[in-house]
């Protein structure tokens, strides 16, 4: 484990706090990315993206270092954390040419747009995602997670229910 | 002297009949109910008939041409009634061709039978104006400096205080090839598109970014907008498929992620008109999201397969089989109860859900009898339950 302090601004852990979720679980997150490269980095705005499936949601924790420019880094901030609950099944294809600005950071390649089965009450849809071309890791980003998948979900149970 | 309704907006909910009858209310449910159906995967009642039914809504009614694309609070209303006639959709829409051209300095107008077209000089030149072209921010899209816009929101604001039960705020991209092209000259451009490629995608870049930031304005007002993203002109009797990849799939990528990441959809709805029985398999990747629908007008001179259709797109979104909209005006109800009958059957059990559809929109003389016939073949072979 890599010796590194995280921030929660009291925002994000009031934001945290509404959907249920603990600051302890997101700096865990943020712990284990460091320490195995599971994440995208965007190398123009030095932000982290990382994920962890859990039982019922999937959780995207962004997050940048606290001192920009400074090497090592010893301290990130958490500057966002947002969540699905449809499940990630399979890669269906990606767009190779469509070459994204958020870098794989186990593969040290860029990733490309990819298009991703989503599950939800046996329901399986596709939505867009970032993708790694080696390893195929793929993260939904904000906004898709927060309209376009929002809205299958609550659609989902509805009329599931 | 401008047009005038044939009825005036004031006295038009006054000429319908309200949406508070017991009777409206029962068809609707059961109609969204059935709308619903290919999107979540519980399918109910039949596949719905969608013929993208527009000005013909106000003829079949009464009502004009004009009254639909300069009163689209007329659009809306006829809309809703003609598809509780036939029952049909349980929502209302209104969109046309050529939006947001009138930013660019292109004059449009209609007629009794065009919607808006594009008359006078075109304001692209020579490629050298394609560097000049500009781009509009939300701010330039507002409806006191947007026409399309103006339009737009008449329409949806109209229904949202009159039939709000049937309001759906739609954001039409239309086609950006075709949109370029008016700008241009349509022969123009399609040279171009070999002699001045840049200047083609300058064009094109600033119409997708201009029509983002149209989804993005709808959808900050009213919540989402269904998105419809056209692929017209750029077809396989215009353009070899490399070229329609580049012209217009590789510009529509762009127009949605830019037009999601601003708010816009999550419905998207891709309308390929004319002839794709060479381009095709290029737009198995559209960006999708978990309320996609497909259409795909043309194989060569025939309607697009249903069973090619379900094929190569059904286990990735919803897909709409066509019949022929050019048959919709004959006084030949078999032919179109037939056609619907054949491609039901094709395209019925589709993984992700079906529609029927006309391969566009129905003409403005389309023959009620046929419409009724394409109902009626989707009552008799589009139901679920017996596959």
């Amino acid at each position: 484990m890599v010796m590194i302090d995280v921030l929660v601004p009291k925002e994000v852990e009031d934001a945290l706090a509404q959907k249920g979720i603990s600051a302890d679980m997101c700096k865990k997150l943020v712990y284990e990315a460091e320490d195995k490269k599971i994440k995208l980095i965007n190398k123009a705005t030095g932000e982290n993206l990382t994920k962890k499936i859990m039982d019922n949601i999937t959780l995207y924790v962004i997050y940048a270092p606290a001192a920009p420019g400074t090497h090592p880094v010893t301290a990130y901030v958490i500057k966002k954390v947002y969540s699905h609950r449809m499940r990630m099944k399979n890669l269906v294809y990606t767009v190779p040419e469509e070459v994204k600005d958020w870098w794989c950071a186990k593969d040290d390649c860029q990733t490309v747009r990819g298009q991703f089965d989503l599950e939800y009450m046996g329901i399986v849809r596709m939505a867009p995602t970032l993708t790694c071309p080696k390893c195929q890791d793929s993260y939904i980003e904000e906004d898709i997670a927060a309209k376009p998948v929002a809205v299958a979900e609550q659609l989902f149970e509805k009329k599931r229910a | 002297m401008s047009y005038q309704p044939t009825v005036p907006i004031d006295k038009l909910p006054s000429r319908f009949i309200s949406h508070d009858t017991e009777s409206h209310k029962k068809w609707h449910t059961g109609s969204v109910t059935r709308f619903a159906s290919p999107f979540v995967d519980v399918f109910k009642d039949r596949i719905d008939f969608d013929p993208i039914v527009m000005a013909h809504a106000c003829t079949l009614l009464g009502f004009t041409n004009r009254d639909f694309y300069e009163y689209p609070e007329i659009a809306v209303h006829c809309v809703a009634y003609f598809n509780e006639l036939f029952d049909l959709l349980p929502v209302a829409h209104f969109f046309y061709s050529n939006v947001f051209l009138e930013k660019y300095g292109l004059k449009l107008q209609t007629t009794n039978t065009l919607p808006w077209i594009a008359v006078g000089d075109r304001p692209i030149k020579n490629p050298e104006d394609a560097d000049k072209i500009p781009k509009f921010e939300k701010e330039d899209l507002k409806p006191e400096k947007c026409k399309t816009i103006e339009l737009h929101w008449r329409a949806f604001d109209y229904e949202k205080a009159n039939i709000p039960d049937m309001m759906l705020p739609m954001h039409n991209v239309f086609c950006l090839f075709s949109m370029a092209a008016e700008l241009v000259g349509p022969e123009k451009f399609i040279i171009w598109t070999r002699k001045e490629p840049k200047a083609c995608h300058k064009i094109l870049d600033s119409l997708a970014y201009t029509s983002a930031n149209g989804a993005s304005l709808t959808a900050d007002r009213y919540g989402f907008d269904m998105m419809v993203i056209g692929s017209v002109l750029a077809n396989s009797t215009v353009l070899p498929p490399k070229y329609v990849k580049e012209f217009s799939f590789d510009h529509q990528r762009d127009f949605v992620r830019r037009a999601l990441a601003g708010g816009g959809g999550p419905q998207l709805w891709y309308h390929l008109c004319g002839d794709h029985s060479r381009d095709y398999p290029i737009w198995r990747d559209v960006i999708t999201t978990p309320f996609t629908v497909i259409h795909i007008g043309y194989y060569g001179d025939d309607v697009f397969p249903g069973d090619l259709l379900k094929k190569e797109f059904g286990n990735r979104m919803t897909v709409l089989a066509v019949i022929d909209g050019k048959r919709m005006i004959e006084p030949n109800f078999s032919f179109i109860y037939e056609q619907s009958k054949s491609q039901l059957l094709k395209a019925r059990d589709s993984p992700r859900g079906c529609i029927l559809g006309t391969t566009c929109e129905t003409p403005l003389i389309t023959n009620p009898g046929c419409t009724l016939a394409a109902v009626k073949a989707c009552k008799d072979y589009g139901t679920y339950g017996t596959w």
